[in-house]
């Protein structure tokens, strides 16, 4: 290059375009993206269904070389419709985290976990479980699994766990998430199926949220009600002035753990307002006049001085909902961590049941589920149900999936597992010997976890299969087994709207890190059961054999042919037998028709007396605390979305303790000073965030720092055994400047 | 085929399913055909976001934000990351919590915010070396990224704190509001990214936009848009006060960041300045005093500790190889004049010394010491103002110029004392002599200069109760409160000096006890100033835009 020199020189005073320009150069990505950076403008494009939340968005991953550099959100997907939060946008950080399992690692003599090979460590899990089972039975070995993993793995899991392994107990994880909307609906609608679509978000002109953050814990959900075109009144029922609660237009501050006293008063005053259809509720429900006579008790003076909520607020919600032609009501887990979340989100359907607002666009009593695939697990993860939301006691049924899946029935236990809460109080009473934990974090995630902490110690032998060794779990185990993360596996997610998503392999798993479907069919054949799921060859052929399983029940999808048919359509919503394939529409919407799942073709009105709180706060803890997401960039346990340098920059580095200005005041501290937060069973340090938007006499905690559930209370819904997370009593005590 | 077969059979199902693991044949399948369109899909959501038209005169492009519409996701953060190719951790946007509103009526409002594309840019103003420019016909305010040294004044420069340093490039960087992809009709990231539309581009009136800035900041609580008349429109159909940060129980917030290279090097250069001037002063004071033994002595210590001083300074820069650009932003950058100021400086300091040791040139080692100490004077006046125009009050030009003239004096004043006092020691009768009658005189400059200070610091704290709101209230909180332990070091460290001063005036400096005292007098000084000039940084409170989660 002629005169190169010369430029140079002029260079060093007044750089050009250089180097550190180009490296941030733009050029058209291509494939329908608009500009991308040029150092990873992609060679190919593919989409797929992202890991973190129930959502399902589907993100538009960039390839080089067959893997993926970069990602966009999917512009013409069903779900997110071009947008995506953080940690879709930050998916693919984790996997290249710099504390990736890459070998399993296997606790030797003197207590240190190091590394041996497959083969070393396969066969210390067959042999000791074995070992175990051989002592105490073969009920005494349990697992913990994941809403995290894709169908087919939780189904070969369940398979071989259950039917090849003779494991009888073992939770899905829904305990943690979505155990207490199963039970209601499979209770009220007769089948585990929440009836909505998203586009109902947009069709509506009375939205209800309970217990529930969309804004924050799934804001791609509040961009459908950001395009809903009708003005929509939006109701917030949650105890502090959340971000949600900002953007509604009436937000209803109840008292913590007041919402089924709140949503019988508002039944009552529906039926005084006669806002009742009547039509709807003769011709498609059961138990009406009952539940009717169940709330006139909750008057209008006792609903307001249960939840603190001004009688005129009451009263505007309940004409806000007779007056709204197309009511949805939604809730998340304010409702279902409940130490009566059932009765709860069975008072939020009998609202939905005694107006007629389901089976209509813009209606439903609809649940928004956690996981991304808490759905597939609800239905295939065999744990609670036999697969496909079958009866583990109904012989019938185990002759059924017998028959399909070409095995003796013998092998199918005749007892459904028991739920997490009973895993763990069967390890403290000895029943439990040997546990296997996929993909989850009980050690961080489980309620009272000091507790856990302890009884993890008394394994004979504890499995432990992540992503990450460094998981709070992971570091109590004898055995860890390096999985490939979501992005390095294939499979389908089920996501909230029962929409089912591909999820592809676009990334290696790093050293020896294998798949957990892999890790399921290695561990069948050293356990010697192998044979028996020959048929399970490949995620594919195992979303065939669900299909098969689904058919003729509510959830059947056996017109779903292949992950091909996914791929082209961007995803299918279940109910779509075999011989629906001509045309699928984009959004389906169950209960069209007025008939639900029961034998009668009737919903139920499901009912009950709320309990007090199984810890009210006292002279020593007088303030109750409050526990939920933290950020749009957070996740659970933050075993993944802590790997994001980016993502760290979007929440508090220090724990972070939500107190009034009054109490703040009584305290004499101010912002930014620590705090301890202590319960009758632990405590834990925390700056303070002064902030009107928690209420006097109650503190709030975000649950993704591990030291939180030291803190929460153990009582479980009783019917659907979820804990609640969201209601303790504590206090919170100055720290002097020597502590901190 | 036969041989394949063999293949097949020799492996164990382990490394077969290690095979797979490795085989991202699935893209294939399902990898997107080639996109026929030219136009990217995702441009129908949001073709309504960004301007049909080029800016006309008098215009130019600047955010717009839809308060009411931000519910604090941060997806813009995390775009801006991604579509931009941006480094681990790197955003050019980022989110903040206000807690307005009171106990009955709570008013969250979040905040999102990117580069305000300043009609009057500070970043570009204090440039060192020109790596700003301000694009005649969008506004967009675009950072030369090889341009840049990596001195991050910008970054205080900028009453937002826009520009970022990238420790890794050694380089800031900054939004250039998506220039490419505005000029061929996208949107920037950010406004691709919103899920509901909160942020858009729009044209915006040059002129309209410094009438807003007259009339207040960008939002309640954030910094003064008179400084730098910022573009971005926030929008939203609430009363104005309820976006306004409620005062219930608000601290001090934390400590702002501490700089040590640039704490160090401006007590050094400041020590070595103060030198200059003092040994002038002796000069003047007691002519006869200040003896041919001595003077080289404090002149090769004022070049010493100056050279020193450049140097971290140097050291400091991101990418000290170019530190010769810094001379470019003469003409408008506080930041050149005093490190070209300092240059000079130094380059008279060894000048003179050269003068003092080669009799050719001794006749100009008068003229030489007053034009050192001269460049030395406005090279610590070029300090005050590099930090005063920040337009942050802690760093007001009134205050910073006494606390640098005060540190100046007593430094050098301490710094002769303790060369006088060890020449005394070492050296011969005249300089005994010397000492004697030059030591009392420095030592209760010393000491007078210190307990001024010491009593402006004590007045400044106990201004705590008043002001409530103000920032200079804040910084006095955050000294008696997160900083306190360097506060009461500070003191205690000021203090022994002011003690060590006057036992110095007391006992003179013709002794060995005199020399220990004078030299743990400076060690005393030294430190204080060191832990006071950190603190110049540390507490510096100016008002931000919405910080927090």
């Amino acid at each position: 290059m002629a005169g190169g020199r010369p430029r140079s020189v002029a260079n060093l005073l007044v750089a050009g375009q250089g180097r550190l320009a180009q490296g941030l150069a733009r050029r058209p990505g291509g494939f329908g993206l608009g500009q991308v950076p040029a150092r990873l403008a992609p060679e190919s494009v593919t989409s797929m269904v992202c890991g973190y939340c129930s959502v399902g968005c589907s993100l538009d991953v960039h390839l080089r070389g067959g893997e993926a550099v970069n990602l966009s959100p999917t512009d013409d997907y069903p779900v997110n419709r071009g947008r995506a939060c953080p940690k879709g946008w930050e998916a693919l950080a984790p996997l290249r985290a710099d504390d990736r399992a890459t070998q399993p690692l296997l606790r030797d003599e003197r207590g240190r976990l190091v590394p041996v090979g497959w083969d070393r460590a396969l066969d210390a899990f067959v042999s000791r479980f074995k070992a175990v089972q051989a002592e105490h039975g073969p009920a005494s070995v349990a697992f913990l699994s994941t809403g995290q993993i894709v169908t087919e793995e939780m189904a070969l899991l369940g398979a071989v766990a259950k039917f090849g392994m003779g494991v009888v107990h073992g939770d899905g994880n829904t305990r943690q998430c979505m155990a207490t909307s199963v039970v209601a609906y499979k209770q009220a609608f007769g089948f585990d199926a929440p009836p909505y679509t998203y586009a109902d978000l947009e069709e509506s002109d009375v939205i209800v949220l309970a217990g529930s953050n969309l804004c924050v814990a799934h804001p791609i959900l509040w961009e459908r009600v950001c395009r809903n075109t009708h003005r929509p009144e939006v109701v917030v029922i949650d105890p502090r002035a959340t971000e949600t609660a900002r953007a509604a237009t009436q937000h209803i501050a109840l008292a913590p753990k007041s919402d089924l006293v709140l949503l019988y008063g508002l039944a009552r005053l529906l039926v005084d307002r006669g806002a009742v259809d009547r039509s709807f509720v003769e011709a498609h429900t059961t138990g009406f006049d009952k539940f009717a006579a169940h709330v006139a008790p909750y008057t209008l003076p006792v609903v307001a001085s249960a939840t603190g909520v001004a009688p005129e607020a009451l009263e505007r919600v309940a004409a806000t909902i007779a007056g709204g032609q197309r009511v949805s009501l939604w809730w998340t887990m304010g409702v279902n961590q409940s130490h009566e979340g059932v009765l709860v989100a069975q008072a939020i359907i009998n609202l939905a049941l005694m107006t007629g607002n389901i089976g209509r666009p813009g209606t439903g009593a609809n649940s928004i589920t956690g996981q991304c695939n808490a759905m597939g697990s609800r239905l295939f993860s065999n744990t609670t149900n036999l697969f496909g939301g079958r009866d583990f006691t109904d012989a019938a049924h185990r002759e059924e999936v017998a028959g399909l899946l070409g095995i003796g029935v013998e092998h199918i236990p005749g007892q459904p597992s028991w739920a997490y809460d009973q895993i763990v109080e069967g390890i403290a009473t000895g029943d439990i010997r040997g546990l296997w934990v996929i993909a989850t974090n009980s050690a961080h995630s489980w309620i009272n976890h000091t507790e856990l902490h302890d009884l993890l110690g008394r394994l004979d032998f504890l499995v432990v299969q992540d992503m990450f060794p460094t998981t709070e779990t992971a570091q109590r185990a004898d055995l860890v087994l390096p999985a490939a993360g979501w992005g390095e596996k294939e499979g389908t997610f089920i996501n909230s709207e029962r929409r089912i998503g591909l999820v592809k392999r676009v990334a290696r798993a790093p050293g020896q890190a294998l798949d957990d479907f892999a890790i399921f069919k290695l561990v069948a054949e050293a356990w010697g059961c192998g044979e028996r799921f020959a048929a399970w060859s490949s995620p594919e052929a195992v979303f065939e054999i669900l299909t098969r399983l689904s058919a003729g029940r509510p959830c059947d999808f056996g017109g779903v042919e292949g992950y091909g048919m996914v791929h082209e359509l961007g995803g299918v919503q279940w109910p779509l037998p075999l011989g629906t394939t001509a045309t699928v529409a984009e959004q389906r919407r169950l209960f069209a028709d007025g008939r639900f799942f029961h034998a009668d073709g009737r919903a139920r009105f499901c009912f009950g007396e709320p309990r007090p709180v199984r810890e009210a706060t006292s002279r020593r803890y007088p303030l109750v605390l409050l526990t939920g997401r933290g950020s749009s960039g957070q996740w659970h346990t933050q075993t993944r979305t802590s790997k994001s340098a980016l993502l760290r920059t979007l929440y508090p580095e220090d724990p972070q303790v939500e107190m009034a200005p009054g109490d703040a005041d009584e305290l004499g501290v101010v912002a930014d000073e620590w705090v301890e937060v202590a319960s009758a069973r632990g405590s834990m340090r925390a700056r303070v965030l002064v902030t009107p938007t928690v209420q006097r006499g109650q503190v709030f905690l975000a649950m993704h720092h591990p030291d939180v559930n030291r803190l929460t209370f153990p009582s479980v819904d009783p019917q659907s055994r979820q804990p609640s997370f969201k209601h303790c009593a504590v206090v919170v005590r100055r720290l002097e400047s020597w502590e901190t | 085929m036969e041989t394949d077969t063999l293949q097949v059979q020799e492996l164990t199902p382990i490394d077969r399913y290690l095979a797979e693991q490795a085989d991202l044949t699935a893209v294939e399948r399902f990898a997107r055909r080639h996109h026929p369109s030219a136009v990217p899909t995702p441009s129908r959501y949001y073709r309504d976001l960004v301007p049909l038209q080029r800016p006309g005169a008098g215009q130019q492009y600047g955010f717009e934000v839809d308060l009411d519409a931000c519910t604090g996701c941060k997806a813009c953060v995390t775009a801006c990351h991604n579509l931009n190719g941006l480094d681990a951790g790197e955003s050019w946007r980022t989110v903040g919590l206000v807690h307005g509103g009171s106990e009955a009526a709570p008013r969250p409002q979040t905040v999102t915010t990117g580069c305000h594309h300043c009609v009057d840019p500070a970043c570009l103003k204090g440039c060192p070396v020109n790596a700003y420019e301000k694009d005649p016909v969008t506004g967009i305010v675009a950072h030369l990224d090889d341009q840049c040294i990596g001195c991050r004044y910008c970054v205080l420069t900028c009453p937002y704190e826009v520009p970022r340093y990238n420790a890794g490039l050694g380089i800031v960087r900054k939004c250039d509001l998506c220039a490419g992809r505005l000029a061929a009709g996208e949107a920037p990231a950010c406004v691709q990214s919103c899920p509901n539309a909160a942020i858009r581009v729009s044209l915006v009136d040059t002129a309209s936009a410094m009438a807003a800035a007259a009339t207040g900041p960008l939002l309640p609580g954030a910094p003064a848009s008179t400084v730098t008349v910022p573009t971005t429109i926030y929008r939203s159909a609430r009363p104005p006060d309820e976006l306004a940060p409620s005062t219930a129980g608000t601290g001090s917030g934390r400590p702002g960041q501490a700089h040590p290279p640039l704490a160090v090097m401006l007590v050094l250069t400041q020590l070595a300045v103060g030198t200059s001037v003092v040994d002038l002063a002796a000069r003047a004071l007691a002519p006869a005093a200040m003896v041919d033994e001595l003077r080289p002595v404090t002149a090769a210590v004022a070049l010493a500790v100056g050279v020193v001083a450049l140097a971290s300074s140097v050291c400091h820069l991101g990418r000290p190889a170019y530190a010769f650009r810094a001379v470019l932003g003469l003409r408008r950058s506080w930041l050149s004049r005093e490190i070209v100021a300092f240059g000079a400086f130094a380059v008279l300091a060894a000048a003179h010394g050269w003068a003092l040791l080669v009799d050719v040139a001794r006749p100009l080692e008068p003229v030489l010491a007053l034009l050192a100490a001269l460049a030395g004077v406005v090279g610590v006046g070029c300090s005050a103002l590099v930090y005063a125009v920040t337009g942050r009050a802690w760093w007001a030009l009134g205050r910073t110029a006494a606390t640098f003239a005060s540190s100046s004096l007593a430094l050098g004043s301490v710094t002769v004392l303790a060369t006088v006092a060890s020449a005394a020691v070492i050296g011969g009768r005249r300089a005994e002599q010397a000492a004697g009658e030059l030591g009392p005189l420095l030592a209760v400059a010393v000491a007078t200069v210190t307990a001024i200070k010491l009593l402006a610091a004590a007045a400044f704290l106990s201004r705590r109760s008043g002001n409530a709101s103000g920032e200079l209230h804040r910084s006095a909180l955050l000294l008696l409160g997160p900083l306190r332990a360097g506060t009461r070091r500070r003191f205690a460290a000021g203090l022994a000096g002011l003690i060590l001063a006057s036992a110095v005036a007391v006992a003179g400096t013709s002794s060995v006890t005199g020399l220990a005292l004078a030299g743990a007098c400076f060690v005393a000084l030294v430190t204080g100033e060191l832990l006071e000039r950190s603190q110049f940084f540390t507490a510096v409170a100016p008002p931000r835009m919405p910080a927090g989660h």
